[in-house]
């Protein structure tokens, strides 16, 4: 029950998969429709479209754990 | 502690009871107290949010748990906090704001019914009641390391100030105070840090002495370490643990689950207001470790014998040799904002949740509002009193940080499994929920009985599994569609 058999697996291996997770994770948040991100907006300017603030943060981690 | 310090602390205790006190005036019925309202801004969500989260628990037992883990400590932060919040900011929050609900038990017993509304109700205040110990012996120990307190004396008296204003101000006094000290917060951490890291020499002397501190630290720097580190000794938290039980469980039910939390979005002023305030947090969350992760692995250079005689003391000597009078009053100053941003929240969020779901829903309905405005007061003050009554309890575990992880993992994978059911799958009544959630806790107790050998990351992996198993097993065997929703404009 403690994943025994993931022992065999040593860097980079953990950290490609969490990368991999990261981007994922950045391509799902683009995927969201718009009129859903932007719902009881006051406006519809650029920057209240939160997709585009997941995507630094997500290019952030999938650096951390590349490199660490 | 020298004057100018004192007077420092002083001021800052002086200004978060005024402010508390003064919001306290414009509190007149329970969603005012509840929920502010209904009409905060993103960005005080956001690091009202983050500042609860990372409490003195991160300064105290997250610097400890770096200093004998390393960097993977930081997981808490990056893998155990920013990929659930983008998710629930994404698609979670916006759908609790729109149902127009107080809290995460009412949001589910709509579909599984009030028998889980109220044993999850119950055993969030529990667990809740059981983290203010835990915040409460943070606070004394790194007042018995800095200050020179008496253990009790720092406790009882930071329970009467968080008290004082967490009882008369509500959600709307907890998030402005919580702004404030988040700004101190950060301020002080990211000082010490800095400071710290000079004093290693940078980068270089780091992990130089990393290498030279023997088999046991050269696994320091690695954020995802094997289960089985190079010295042979079992690691703190293995990546298949911090992947599975915290990146896929725990994380999520924490961010879309607790009461603590998901308070704060419901009183957004709007839908937008409620998504970004947990998108604003992850951006915050992601510098979180530079403050408090990162003097650990410092202190492994600077403090290693201190260290390793008592890791819970290690952030309070940090500040003690290494910062300047003044700046040192400021971090102390940081110190007691990170306490009580997290034991305001958890009161209150406490409080909403035995007064909503456990005394309005099963013993005293139909009231006036003012009536739940009382009890919501005095329960407040029942909590802190039990946080307090806890702190024996909790100082019985190696660390702070684990005491409260383990806490969570008894019911945080039930709880998931509910949320998910809730969401997606839209089936599932009261028994199929009450087998889930009843299930799951019994799984994660019994692992727990077999600690030695099981490790805590993965048993809320394991109790997720069984959860969700027996709430699909549940609805599979005969549960009917749930009706139609009401929402709100």
């Amino acid at each position: 029950m403690n994943f025994e058999w993931l022992d065999g697996l040593r860097a980079p291996v953990p950290g490609l998969l969490h990368a991999l997770a990261w981007i994922a994770l950045a391509i799902w948040a683009l995927t969201r429709p718009i009129d859903s991100v932007l719902e009881g907006a006051p406006d519809r300017r650029r920057w209240r479209d939160l997709r585009l603030w997941v995507l630094p943060l997500a290019a952030i981690q999938v650096a951390l754990y590349l490199l660490f | 502690m020298h004057p100018i310090d004192t007077v420092v602390v002083a001021l800052y205790l002086l200004a978060t009871l005024g402010l508390g006190l003064w919001l306290a005036r414009r509190v007149h019925d329970s969603e005012q107290f509840f929920l502010a309202g209904r009409r905060l801004p993103f960005w005080a969500i956001g690091m009202s949010l983050v500042v609860s989260d990372i409490g003195a628990l991160e300064m105290v037992g997250g610097t400890a748990g770096a200093f004998e883990h390393g960097i993977s400590q930081a997981n808490f932060e990056w893998i155990g906090c920013v990929p659930a919040m983008i998710v629930g900011g994404l698609l979670f929050i916006p759908l609790y704001w729109r149902t127009g609900v107080y809290s995460i038990p009412e949001f589910l017993g709509r579909q599984y019914g009030g028998g889980v509304r109220a044993l999850l109700a119950v055993v969030s205040v529990v667990f809740m009641g059981a983290a203010l110990g835990v915040f409460f012996q943070a606070s004394a120990a790194m007042m018995e390391t800095v200050l020179g307190w008496d253990a009790w004396f720092s406790i009882v008296l930071t329970a009467i100030v968080v008290a004082v204003y967490t009882v008369g101000g509500g959600l709307g006094a907890v998030v402005i105070t919580d702004v404030i000290q988040c700004i101190v917060l950060f301020v002080g951490g990211l000082v010490l840090a800095v400071v710290g890291y000079q004093e290693v020499g940078g980068w270089e002397g780091l992990t130089q002495a990393l290498d030279a501190a023997g088999a046991s630290k050269q696994e320091h720097l690695e954020l995802l370490p094997p289960r089985v580190g190079a010295d042979g000794q079992e690691s703190g938290y293995p990546w298949s643990g911090v992947l599975l039980g915290l990146g896929l469980v725990l994380s999520p039910a924490y961010w879309l689950g607790n009461q603590a939390i998901v308070q704060r979005t419901l009183g957004a002023r709007d839908a937008w207001h409620a998504r970004a305030s947990m998108i604003f947090g992850a951006a915050l969350k992601t510098i979180v470790p530079i403050a408090f992760v990162l003097p650990g692995l410092l202190a492994v250079v600077l403090l290693p014998e201190i260290g390793a005689e008592n890791p819970n003391g290690v952030y309070g000597e940090l500040v003690k040799r290494f910062l300047p009078v003044g700046l040192r009053g400021i971090l102390y100053a940081a110190f007691l904002a990170a306490l009580m941003s997290s034991v305001d929240s958890y009161t209150n969020s406490a409080a909403t949740l035995f007064t909503r779901d456990l005394y309005r829903e099963l013993w005293v309905r139909g009231r006036e509002e003012r009536h739940y405005l009382r009890v919501g007061r005095l329960t407040s003050l029942v909590l802190i009193a039990f946080g307090v009554a806890m702190v024996p309890v909790v100082a019985s575990f190696a660390t702070l940080y684990e005491a409260f992880q383990s806490y969570l993992s008894y019911f945080q994978g039930p709880t998931l499994a509910l949320i998910l059911g809730a969401v997606f799958l839209r089936r599932g009544g009261p028994r199929a929920g009450l087998l889930c959630l009843v299930g799951g806790i019994a799984t994660a107790a019994i692992l727990h009985a077999r600690a030695e050998s099981i490790h805590w990351l993965n048993i809320a992996w394991w109790s997720f599994v069984v959860s969700a198993a027996l709430l699909v097993m549940g609805t599979w065997l005969g549960e009917a569609r749930r009706p139609k929703e009401e929402t709100r404009s």
